[in-house]
């Protein structure tokens, strides 16, 4: 592993832009073009607010906790709560009206930007989602 | 991140600037919901010029405030969309629901 970053933060909205610049900032070790770092950007900001809006319920005592790890080849962003978790997990990947204003957009879009999405949860424990962004060889430092 | 919202020529227009979130797509929500409840206005110009950054929140709430124009037969239109913007729009579907302009003056003629 060539770079790891680990960050905790309250669950709390405020804490989404953050969020989305470190990973911004991380990704831009290497040679993204704006459009790469705008989707890691999306990517990252829906997962953190699934852990607030879903995992916590608004809870602003909880804590978020993003990891990211720089590869030879690829970005990994690891966005954990240990919230409710997801009981359906096949339905919350869905895009549907039920997701309040939200409509479930949001796994959708991660899946769109990212390259790889793996969800890991369980009830009362909480939800890791494991984003994947492959790197061209062109772009390796 | 900015929300400013004010009525010119019948409609509301609401000025956003920045990153639009979690955080201001809230107060999006409430600011635009406050004028629609309390007005006959009828209609609702989006300025995003100066909107950067925009995730399912954000939509979210551009379709909610659209949802409530339609109930009431209303219309909503978008303006000045940079190009990462209208591509997420675009995904959403949400360019599928509502006209973007260039700039607000022609937003305002076409409503």
């Amino acid at each position: 592993m060539q770079n790891e970053v680990k960050l905790t933060f309250k669950s709390i909205s405020e804490n989404i832009a953050l969020a989305r610049i470190a990973a911004a900032s991380f990704s831009a070790q290497l040679d993204l073009t704006v459009s790469e770092i705008d989707e890691i950007k999306v990517a990252i900001s829906e997962a953190v607010s699934n852990a607030i809006i879903h995992g916590y319920r608004y809870d602003e005592a909880q804590s978020v906790e993003l990891i990211m790890r720089r590869d030879k080849d690829r970005l990994e962003f690891r966005v954990c709560d240990k919230g409710c978790g997801i009981a359906d997990l096949k339905k919350a990947r869905t895009i549907s009206s039920a997701d309040g204003e939200r409509m479930g957009l949001g796994f959708s879009f991660m899946e769109s930007f990212m390259d790889e999405v793996t969800v890991e949860t369980k009830l009362d424990a909480g939800t890791t989602v494991i984003m994947i962004k492959y790197i061209l060889p062109a772009k390796l430092q | 991140m900015s929300v400013a919202a004010e009525i010119k020529k019948g409609c509301l227009v609401v000025t956003l600037g920045g990153e639009i979130d979690l955080l201001d797509a809230e107060k999006l929500h409430h600011e635009a919901d406050y004028i629609l409840d309390n007005s006959e206005v009828n209609a609702m110009v989006v300025n995003m010029a100066a909107v950067d950054f925009i995730d399912s929140s954000g939509i979210g709430a551009l379709i909610g405030r659209y949802k409530k124009l339609r109930y009431r037969k209303g219309k909503m239109c978008l303006v000045g969309l940079k190009q990462n913007v209208a591509r997420i729009l675009n995904m959403a579907g949400v360019l599928g629901l509502m006209e973007a302009y260039p700039d607000e003056e022609t937003a305002l003629m076409a409503l």
